[in-house]
């Protein structure tokens, strides 16, 4: 019996060991990291794996051989972060791309780091995650610093007074907080009075704010802007209570939806009517040009799924193309060799020419997409789709 | 009219009853006593379907109740008390007694049972505790109230599980009436005591258990002299 | 004060709809001696419930309510029969670790099915009452008005129903003593998914009414199944009394801890936290927690 155990198991690892031979040495392994399902956003995380699949269809092959994408869902969860890059490393996968929470993408590019595993960030902005200097990581989104600023700009370009805000407890949401109090707080406007920054911070579960809105609704004078710094269900349920209770939007008072969540349908369904007039941002907008790989990609992305991507989405499709060409031109899967070619990369992909910068000053910059851009926008009517919302900021760029 | 068939009950690796038959005519008296865990109370579960039996067979009125569940074989004419009282203790006398009839609530209107509550109440003289909750009071007086409660059921057998223990001495003396005229009704009882003198008096006919076995069976006087029991309780 | 009472107002609304999910929760411990881990999981599916059918046949949302607590009875009174009744005819041996592990089970499996039936979307189910009251400085949503007085309704009628009914008697009976109903004829296990029953229905009642307010998700349910059972625990286990005044404490506690306790700009950071404390608390003088009998355990 024993004899017949051992030789089974001997069968077993035979098998075990030439299966998974045969898998790298018949195709590429591609990985992807995204939000999947609650707690973290879905919504875009679904959005992200079409993005994925529709560049990996149209790559068709690196090095001659044919790609397989693995999917990982990380569910906003650094640990489940880690689990899946962890076993996209065992999968024997030649890079990585996605994610969309800060703190789990803090999670992933410790793994990155580790079992040298190359880490494209698509959609996580937090300072940190270039910031740390890591080798393997790299990232297209922009780093909230990157932005933020320029949102701070604009805050003071409308001579807001008192911003009030409420803040998730995440390396994302606490990452603008802190943009926020350095580049608002008790800065001058455009009138040359102070502006005043209020945060609180909560718990990405909670569902009632109406303690804290409530307070602010009580403030003297009343705020000119809420912040609401927040994504998935948290983020609908902010605009909805502020709404309700009467705090905004109205002439004194507007909401700023900062987090993604604010640009998909399910918005409209769960906001209704306190959305109009909110403001949100996003890293795509018609009026930042539309070229014809972005319409490309728009029309083939609507005829998919029936929905306008987001720059979510987008940020995704251009990773596994980035991804993709770097493994080309590095003529392997050596992990060494993928970080050489995505040093030296140009890409033109649906977000423009896609490059990573080696400056490690400011710290956020080292691997960072220089050109990532972002706009502000304020929805005017209800059910309105992002790209139809008008262009607040950069000046610049309004019609 | 219940006859119990070479009945065993295990836990676990434990055998508590082993093999154990005995039958109880219509109208008897019978006693149970035996050692610590010889098996007394397991037996009382086991016919009231507390437990399910390993093995064996227990008939009442010709059909097989064992495995039934216990609800239906109090439905069926077997009432019982615990050794430790089990009354709804956040209740109160009168709504621990209103319990069985809400398991068949078709046996009479809610006015009816009430009168028939008081009427047992009255003779078990706790009618004047009726709205006290049943936690309040005594040890004794819940016995009363348990055995009053099955009577609500108008049992044919009734099974009673150490009713004298902890009771005081006089009112032990009014369950040994109540019991003696519950018979003359033409009530089937079977009860196990640690009070052998209690148990011995009343009882018409006696079994007596060790180690899950039945050693002895006989009327009180044969059973007091028999070696087996008392080397049962002596030990060895 | 104006700002006391607003708080305070919105406390005893939170706290309403608390007491819906943990009386079902502390019914069901009352009866069965077990906690429903699945039970934030049947708050979920209340919502989704009702949330279709008034999205897809019209049916009036309130009415909407009431059917899908007639669903999460119906399921509930499944789950009983095929996963729980063995826990009573003796079947299993490690009661309280079955007991836990096929509650826990089956609340990942309904994440799960709602994940792939539902999709992962955040959802808002009708409004009961659109728009908002506002009484001098307060202003409330009349959703959370709506919600409240039906909250309340139902709380009374299950109250009226376990006090005054022979129903609600023989539940009580079960509660307290499982063997001693038995033997007078009481059929437990009907009693048990009675009690499974309509304690998952409230949990999908309450699911369905803060549909349109905190809006609806596969994972809606965990925080609410963590919070309901906090409260049974500060209650004190199996007591419905417990369970009503718990839940408003701990609405309360959030309402208010959350501003003027500790940093006001970090209170949402520990809301979930305070319950937890306010429970660490009562423990430490009352280990039975507040109206609590003593422990309980399935035998």
């Amino acid at each position: 019996m024993k004899t017949f155990l051992t030789f089974m198991g001997v069968i077993g690892l035979v098998v075990c060991i030439g299966g998974s031979l045969g898998w790298s040495q018949d195709q590429v392994i591609l990985g992807g990291v995204a939000p999947l399902s609650a707690p973290g956003a879905a919504e875009s995380g679904a959005e992200m794996k079409i993005a994925m699949e529709m560049a990996v269809s149209e790559i068709g092959q690196i090095l001659g051989k044919p790609i397989k994408l693995q999917v990982e869902d990380t569910r906003g969860l650094p640990e489940e972060g880690t689990a899946a890059m962890n076993r996209l490393a065992d999968a024997g996968a030649a890079g990585v791309v996605g994610e969309f929470h800060s703190a789990v993408a803090n999670a992933e590019i410790e793994v990155a780091n580790q079992r040298k595993l190359p880490l494209i960030i698509a959609e996580a902005w937090a300072d940190v995650i270039t910031a740390k200097h890591y080798p393997y990581v790299f990232r297209i989104a922009p780093a909230n610093s990157l932005f933020y600023t320029k949102v701070s700009d604009w805050v003071k370009a409308i001579g807001a007074q008192n911003v009030v805000a409420i803040v998730e407890n995440t390396d994302w949401g606490l990452g603008i907080d802190t943009v926020f109090k350095e580049t608002l707080h008790d800065q001058k406007n455009i009138d040359g009075d102070p502006v005043q920054y209020t945060s609180i911070v909560a718990e990405r579960t909670v569902t009632d704010f109406t303690p804290q809105l409530l307070r602010y609704k009580s403030m003297s004078p009343r705020p000119d802007l809420v912040m609401d710094i927040f994504t998935g269900t948290g983020e609908y349920l902010i605009v909805k209570q502020t709404g309700e209770l009467g705090l905004a939007p109205n002439r004194e008072t507007l909401v700023f939806a900062v987090g993604t969540s604010a640009l998909y349908p399910e918005y409209w369904e769960t906001v209704g009517k306190y959305g109009v007039f909110s403001i949100t941002k996003t890293g795509y907008h018609p009026l930042l040009g539309v070229t014809p790989a972005i319409k490309k990609f728009n029309a083939e992305f609507e005829a998919k799924t029936g929905k306008t991507p987001t720059f979510a989405a987008m940020e995704a499709y251009d990773s596994i193309h980035v991804l993709a060409q770097a493994i080309e031109q590095a003529g392997s899967t050596a992990s060494d060799a993928i970080v050489a070619a995505l040093e030296k990369i140009k890409y033109d992909g649906v977000l423009g020419t896609i490059y990573f910068s080696a400056d490690k000053k400011p710290d956020y910059m080292y691997h960072q997409w220089p050109g990532a851009k972002a706009v502000i926008i304020q929805y005017t009517a209800e059910g309105q789709k992002y790209t139809d919302a008008e262009l607040l900021w950069p000046a610049a760029l309004m019609p | 009219m219940l006859e119990v068939a070479e009945l065993v009950k295990d836990f676990g690796g434990v055998r508590a009853i082993n093999k154990l038959s005995f039958t109880v005519g219509e109208n008897e008296l019978l006693g149970i006593i035996g050692p610590n865990g010889s098996g007394k109370t397991t037996t009382i579960n086991l016919i009231s379907g507390l437990f399910k039996p390993t093995n064996g067979r227990i008939t009442f009125r010709g059909k097989r109740i064992d495995g039934l569940p216990s609800y239906e074989i109090a439905r069926r004419g077997i009432g019982r008390t615990f050794q430790v009282t089990q009354v709804f203790h956040r209740m109160s006398v009168l709504e621990n007694m209103m319990v069985p009839a809400l398991a068949v609530p078709h046996k009479g209107e809610e006015k009816d049972q009430k009168k028939k509550a008081l009427r047992i109440l009255g003779f078990l003289k706790i009618d004047h505790l009726r709205n006290e909750f049943a936690r309040n009071l005594s040890g004794g007086q819940q016995k009363l109230l348990e055995l009053g409660r099955i009577l609500m059921l108008d049992p044919d057998v009734i099974m009673l599980d150490e009713p004298f223990s902890g009771v005081h001495p006089k009112l032990k003396m009014n369950i040994h009436e109540y019991i003696k005229e519950m018979h003359a009704e033409g009530r089937t009882f079977i009860i196990i005591s640690h009070d052998l003198q209690s148990i011995f008096n009343l009882s018409q006919r006696l079994i007596v258990l060790n180690e899950g076995t039945k050693i002895c069976d006989g009327v009180p006087q044969d059973v007091k002299d028999d070696d087996r029991v008392v080397e049962a309780y002596l030990g060895d | 004060m104006d700002f006391f009472v607003a708080q305070a107002l919105n406390g005893l609304i939170i706290g309403l709809l608390y007491a819906l999910i943990a009386i079902g929760l502390s019914l069901i411990f009352s009866v069965l001696k077990l906690v429903n881990f699945a039970h934030g999981e049947c708050c979920m599916m209340g919502a989704f419930v009702s949330y279709y059918f008034s999205t897809l046949f019209g049916i009036n949302p309130l009415i909407a309510v009431f059917l899908s607590m007639v669903v999460v009875f119906l399921l509930g009174v499944a789950m009983q029969y095929f996963f729980l009744r063995p826990l009573y005819t003796g079947a299993v041996e490690r009661k309280d670790e079955y007991a836990i592990l096929i509650t826990f089970g089956l609340g990942i499996f309904f994440q799960n099915l709602a994940m792939s039936l539902f999709g992962p979307w955040t959802k808002k189910s009708q409004d009961f009452l659109s728009g908002v009251t506002s009484i001098g400085f307060l202003t409330v949503d009349n959703n959370r008005l709506v919600v409240s007085f039906v909250a309340i309704a139902i709380v009374l009628a299950l109250l009226l129903i376990i006090n005054k009914t022979f129903v609600g008697k023989a539940l009580r009976a079960v509660s307290q003593d499982r063997d001693a109903a038995a033997i007078v004829g009481i059929n437990s296990h009907r009693i048990n998914m009675l009690a499974f029953g309509v304690g998952v229905a409230l949990a999908g009642g309450a699911g369905a009414l803060i549909g349109p307010i905190f809006l609806i998700s596969p994972m809606m349910g965990i925080l609410p199944g963590i919070k309901s059972f906090v409260i049974i625990v500060l209650g004190g286990m199996g007591s419905i009394k417990g369970a009503i005044i718990g839940s408003l404490l701990l609405g309360e506690i959030e309402s208010l801890g959350s501003i003027y306790l500790l940093d006001p700009t970090r209170g949402l950071a520990y809301k979930n936290a305070f319950g937890v404390l306010l429970l660490a608390i009562v423990l430490l003088v009352k280990p039975t927690g507040l109206f609590g009998e003593r422990h309980v355990r399935m035998e």
